[in-house]
């Protein structure tokens, strides 16, 4: 679908100018609420060296937590899928403790683990790993049954079926669960920062926070946005290159239905 | 051979079992073109089902070669209506599914792709995924692809009921040549008079609720090769008008 960037390149950059104007040629607003592009610039400069090791130890928490649990979540729901027996010794399990949310384990972990890298990733693996169990688990069942009968009638057993049809056929069916995951692990790692880290972007941001100083805040706020937004959009170039044999519809909603 | 022998089959329906057809007796002789036309419910997309290993029948036995059939084989293949072409991959790599999942190598699984793909007329496209192709590419692809396991048994449930007429006739033409070529048996399910007069050796008719023996059967005296216009001969009108007026009779007879 044809995106026409102007309207919104238009729009964003109004906004800009406003906010500009405002917190540069008047008072109306405190820079302890809404800093000037200045104070932003002066922020980052402070903060220069310290940023890369930060955005090191965050990226390397969510992408190291986000590949365990996309490997975890994925192989769950396929074991799931395959096994009958697995099915009904783990699942009821899982169903059980699936509704409590992840974030609730934080203290659990930081008493268990201490403070550390390790249960910040463990944290960011777990909470991936349940989303991407049941999305996998749901693609496999919804397999349309007519290609299961034309592999297994050409001669392939539960286990080839398995590597040949279930497996490339779940890929697109995935990939808005794996997005999904992908930002949930940078809240993920956020929260855990928050809680009981020494380093990383979100560690940064609560010294920050202390110290009053919304420009580094922002100013932080902005690099983990640039990262996430890196990371959906790689995401998304891998997931067209493995799906390109897809039926994808090319429709857009503009013109359809009763004319006038 | 198959050979269907008191073959019968009902649904489990809630208030009780519910018959689609019982005590069917049927021959297919080995590489006979066996064309089976009935209107839309009549069973016999369930029956080529069961020949095919994919249901159970409720009684009766189906034998391949004298040997009860008990399952799904590569020996029996199936093209079916829908699209089965597993559109992730290429046109080359669906044909060699088949051997390549039994393990056939390398060299074998390319020469025989190759010689298939020409067979059914899509050379060139080897490359190409089902994306790509029109409907009835992609049934070329299917039948290609059910043939590369050498079969002994071609089964085909309205393989060319989703296409247009122009491509169906198309198609219909093409079978024929492959058959011809490389002869096999082939039991083949239809709703199209026409299309069956024209593939087949004999014609069975099989009305809604068949029950208790043979059903009718229509030899069809064209001699082989066939061309197209023999839909043209009055003898083939007058065996399609006859078959038509049969089921006519035959929801007449239900009706009262």
């Amino acid at each position: 679908m044809r995106v026409d960037y102007r309207k919104s390149a238009i729009l964003g950059g109004a906004l800009i100018l406003i906010w500009s104007s405002v917190t540069l040629l008047t008072d109306w607003i405190a820079p302890i609420f809404l800093p000037s592009p200045l104070d932003l610039y002066h922020a980052f400069l402070s903060m220069k060296g310290r940023l890369i090791p930060a955005a090191l130890a965050s990226l390397g928490i969510t992408l190291g937590g986000f590949g365990i649990g996309l490997v975890a979540g994925i192989g769950l729901g396929l074991l799931m899928a395959y096994s009958r027996f697995f099915l009904e010794a783990v699942g009821p399990i899982l169903e059980f403790t699936r509704p409590i949310p992840v974030f609730a384990l934080i203290p659990l972990f930081l008493l268990w683990f201490g403070v550390g890298i390790v249960p910040q990733i463990l944290l960011v693996a777990l909470g991936v790993a349940v989303i991407l169990g049941v999305s996998t688990y749901e693609a496999v069942r919804n397999i349309p049954p007519i290609y299961i009968r034309a592999a297994a009638n050409l001669g392939a057993d539960k286990s080839a079926i398995f590597r040949t049809v279930v497996v490339p056929y779940i890929i697109p069916h995935i990939v808005g669960a794996v997005r999904v995951a992908a930002a949930a692990s940078w809240g993920l790692d956020v929260a855990s920062e928050f809680m009981g880290a020494q380093v990383g972007l979100g560690y940064n941001m609560i010294v920050q926070q202390i110290y009053l100083n919304t420009s580094g805040i922002i100013v932080l706020l902005i690099i983990y946005s640039l990262l996430a937004i890196s990371l959906d959009r790689l995401i998304q170039l891998i997931e067209a290159r493995l799906t390109h044999w897809t039926y994808r519809s090319e429709l857009s909603f503009d013109g359809i239905g009763a004319a006038h | 051979m198959i050979e269907l022998k008191r073959l019968s089959f009902a649904y489990q329906g809630r208030n009780g079992l519910l018959p689609v057809f019982e005590d069917i007796d049927l021959v297919v002789e080995t590489n006979e073109f066996f064309c089976i036309i009935g209107p839309s419910g009549c069973g016999k997309s369930t029956l080529l089902k069961i020949v095919a290993g994919f249901e159970k029948p409720s009684s009766g036995v189906v034998t391949h070669n004298g040997v009860k059939i008990k399952g799904i084989s590569p020996k029996r293949a199936m093209v079916f209506q829908d699209d089965a072409v597993f559109p992730w991959l290429t046109v080359q790599q669906n044909v060699e599914y088949g051997l390549k999942v039994r393990g056939i190598p390398i060299e074998r699984r390319r020469a025989e792709s190759r010689r298939l793909i020409d067979l059914v007329g899509l050379t060139g496209f080897e490359a190409l995924y089902p994306k790509q192709l029109s409907g009835g590419m992609r049934k070329r692809v299917d039948i290609a692809r059910a043939l590369a396991n050498q079969p002994q048994v071609l089964l085909m449930d309205e393989p060319f009921g989703a296409l247009d007429a122009m491509t169906k006739e198309m198609l219909q033409v093409e079978l024929t040549r492959i058959w011809e070529s490389e002869p096999k048996t082939v039991l083949f399910i239809t709703h199209d008079v026409e299309e069956a007069l024209f593939l087949g050796d004999r014609v069975a008719i099989m009305p809604p609720h068949s029950s208790g023996g043979t059903l009718e059967i229509v030899e069809v005296p064209f001699k082989r090769p066939r061309d197209v216009s023999i839909k043209e001969d009055p003898e083939f009108q007058r065996m399609r008008r006859q078959l038509i007026l049969r089921f006519e009779q035959f929801r007449k007879s239900k009706a009262s």
